[in-house]
């Protein structure tokens, strides 16, 4: 009973503290909230009991704070429904969610650094948008066909990549990003640096994305729609990586990521591995680019640049390699603080920089490390 | 040469392996065979070719010329994955484990080649992947089990915080889940004390009573473990193979004396 108490009151203080991260203004508040949380977090990691103690509490109970998580997750617009804007940065948390899920089977099982997510992100969005002008097709058509656009992109990039490792493989994938930042700037079909306007929204019968919902009797804007079908998507991929993470697949990956000659020895095909790390990645990229297309309905090269694949690495590192409840509170963390810091924007590469610096240093497997797999 | 293949009962040939590294010429011209469900012994002093050989074998390195067979099939040149799934599996020198991974998903990693479920079973019809890896799990505690009790309920220990000679045996483990015909040991005691040496070979012993069909190739530095546990021992010195037959003949051959034992008794004077 005491576990259960426990596990309840940590997760509504969790979802309070983002709650009132989103709606505070003045920066010493925000610092506060900040300053209590690192501190509560510290403190329970210090003490082993009580660390342990939490950990057991999640694991008997993990279908408790699940639902629990649920209600949280679909009631937050309600609380929110007058602060758009903050829908809207937890929809940008929930985009980056998808493509950081989508990294860390490259970064967190396998160990490819791989720094391509803002061509693979672009490559969704533009195939999207494009497909949607031209041919007028619907955006539930365009979701797979985006993700798939992406995947191809991913399997030709994958290819050539395979011949280089570590450092120069990196290198490859951040030249493949600014490639296609010069030519989305440069083609004129695809609207050079202005992009492409006037995308329309998502339907569902006859309700349009671009309108307010009506839920539990409450007027909810309209950004609460695609914050609603992130969070979808985000379970949804959630479970793809569970699924991955438990398979075949995923043991090979993280056979690779230790010891390529090794794995191979074990009758792994790591090149195959690979390239199937990189189209599902890619896969899911190609999905967040088209909700973000449409969401926003317009795009343009500037939403694509490399500081997109330097956010979701940073994401993944300072979440947990290889851990996808770490990788999705890493984007909350990475999407919510340069938010509320909006003095130092200029500077968001550089804090970053650091970020991603100090937790290599001190806690090199992230928050989250790296569970036991474990086989009932 | 491929009918006297099929016509004796060798497992294993290799005739005229040579691999260059630049100017070095690691392994030179070496005829090699092995017979279903023999125990080989691969001796020479350190740098004569003997872990270049498995390489070779096992497809890490690919010969500059000659041919190797596996079951009479020409392998030469495949892929390590590729003949690691025609039944080769194999440990090394320096034991190379999954180290940030528990023990469990090292061994369930080795049955890679006989595990079937592929990525659209992953995706879509998960039941599958959930009833194999569970079988996996099973059968991987069953193989740690048999080796040590200890080491099983260890099993979900990350690898690179056991002990050196659990690890030795994990990776033991690793390589039998695939249920390989052939088995290349390197230097599996490699580090122990005369105890664990001890121990460990009553542990080959035990695999070749559990599966008399099974090969295995050693590589070994001692001399008592090659005597007791190889039917036949080759000799290697500077990537050449310099004699081959049982311990008690090879132990006096002149050649071998003074490229290897003489050493021995050298060292251990000094």
């Amino acid at each position: 009973m005491l576990k259960i108490i426990l596990l309840i009151a940590t997760e509504t203080f969790f979802f309070l503290l983002v709650y009132l991260f989103l709606i505070f203004e003045k920066t010493y508040s925000i610092l506060g909230i900040l300053a209590g949380f690192i501190l509560v977090s510290i403190f329970i990691n210090k003490i082993e009991r009580l660390n342990s103690f939490f950990r057991r509490c999640f694991s008997t109970y993990r279908s408790l704070a699940v639902l629990y998580g649920i209600i949280f997750v679909i009631a937050m617009p309600v609380l929110l429904r007058n602060y758009p804007y903050q829908i809207f940065i937890l929809f940008n948390a929930g985009l980056f969610a998808l493509l950081a899920l989508g990294l860390n089977w490259q970064i967190g099982s396998t160990n490819i650094v791989n720094f391509a997510t803002g061509a693979s992100f672009a490559t969704g969005a533009y195939t999207s948008a494009l497909l949607a002008k031209h041919l007028g097709l619907s955006f539930w058509v365009l979701l797979p066909i985006g993700g798939l656009a992406a995947a191809v992109i991913g399997f030709i990039l994958g290819l050539p990549c395979m011949k280089t490792k570590t450092y120069y493989l990196s290198l490859v994938t951040i030249a493949f990003t600014l490639i296609v930042y010069l030519l989305l700037n440069n083609l004129t079909w695809t609207g050079g640096p202005d992009g492409i306007a006037d995308i329309p929204f998502p339907k569902i019968g006859n309700h349009s994305f671009g309108s307010s919902i009506r839920l539990f009797g409450f007027e909810i804007p309209f950004q609460a729609n695609f914050y609603y079908l992130t969070v979808s998507l985000v379970a949804l991929t959630f479970l793809v990586d569970r699924r991955l993470r438990y398979s075949r697949l995923g043991l090979a990956w993280n056979a690779i990521r230790n010891d390529e000659i090794a794995a191979e020895c074990q009758g792994i095909d790591v090149t195959y591995s690979k390239v199937i790390s990189f189209s599902l990645n890619f896969f899911f990229d190609g999905i967040a680019g088209t909700l973000f297309a449409f969401c926003m309905s317009h795009i343009s090269p500037e939403s694509f640049t490399f500081n997109v694949s330097v956010t979701v690495v940073a994401i993944v590192i300072v979440g947990g390699l290889d851990n996808a409840v770490g990788v999705l509170f890493g984007s909350l963390l990475m999407t919510l603080i340069p938010e509320k810091f909006q003095v130092f924007q200029d500077y968001r590469m550089l804090i970053f920089g650091f970020i991603i610096l100090i937790m290599l240093l001190l806690r090199p497997k992230g928050l989250f490390p790296q569970s036991v797999r474990k086989y009932e | 040469m491929r009918r006297w293949a099929l016509k004796n009962n060798h497992i294993l040939i290799t005739e005229g392996l040579t691999v260059n590294f630049g100017g070095l010429r690691a392994v030179d011209g070496v005829d090699f065979y092995m017979d279903q469900g023999e125990v080989v012994g691969l001796i020479g002093p350190n740098g004569s070719g003997k872990t270049t050989f498995f390489n070779l074998i096992t497809g890490v390195y690919k010969p500059t010329r000659g041919r190797i067979l596996f079951e009479g099939e020409d392998i030469t040149g495949q892929r390590p994955h590729q003949i690691t799934r025609k039944g080769v599996a194999r440990t090394f020198q320096n034991s190379r484990l999954f180290g940030d991974i528990s023990a469990l998903d090292n061994v369930i990693i080795g049955m890679h080649p006989i595990q079937r479920t592929n990525l659209l079973d992953t995706l879509f019809r998960y039941k599958k992947v959930k009833t194999e890896l569970r079988e996996g799990a099973k059968k991987a505690t069953d193989l740690l089990a048999f080796f040590s009790r200890e080491l099983r309920d260890h099993c979900l220990k990350l690898v690179a915080d056991l002990p050196h000679t659990d690890r030795k045996r994990v990776e033991i483990c690793r390589a039998l889940a695939s249920d390989p015909k052939l088995l290349l040991l390197d230097e599996p005691t490699g580090g122990m004390s005369p105890e664990e040496t001890e121990e460990l070979m009553r542990d080959i012993r035990k695999i070749k009573e559990q599966d008399r069909e099974i090969t295995i190739l050693v590589i070994e530095h001692d001399m008592s473990v090659i005597e007791r546990v190889a039917d036949r021992v080759y000799v290697f010195n500077y990537g050449k193979k310099i004699a081959e037959g049982p311990f008690s003949v090879i132990s006096k051959d002149p050649k071998v004396v003074e490229a290897y034992l003489g050493e021995e008794t050298e060292d251990a004077e000094t």
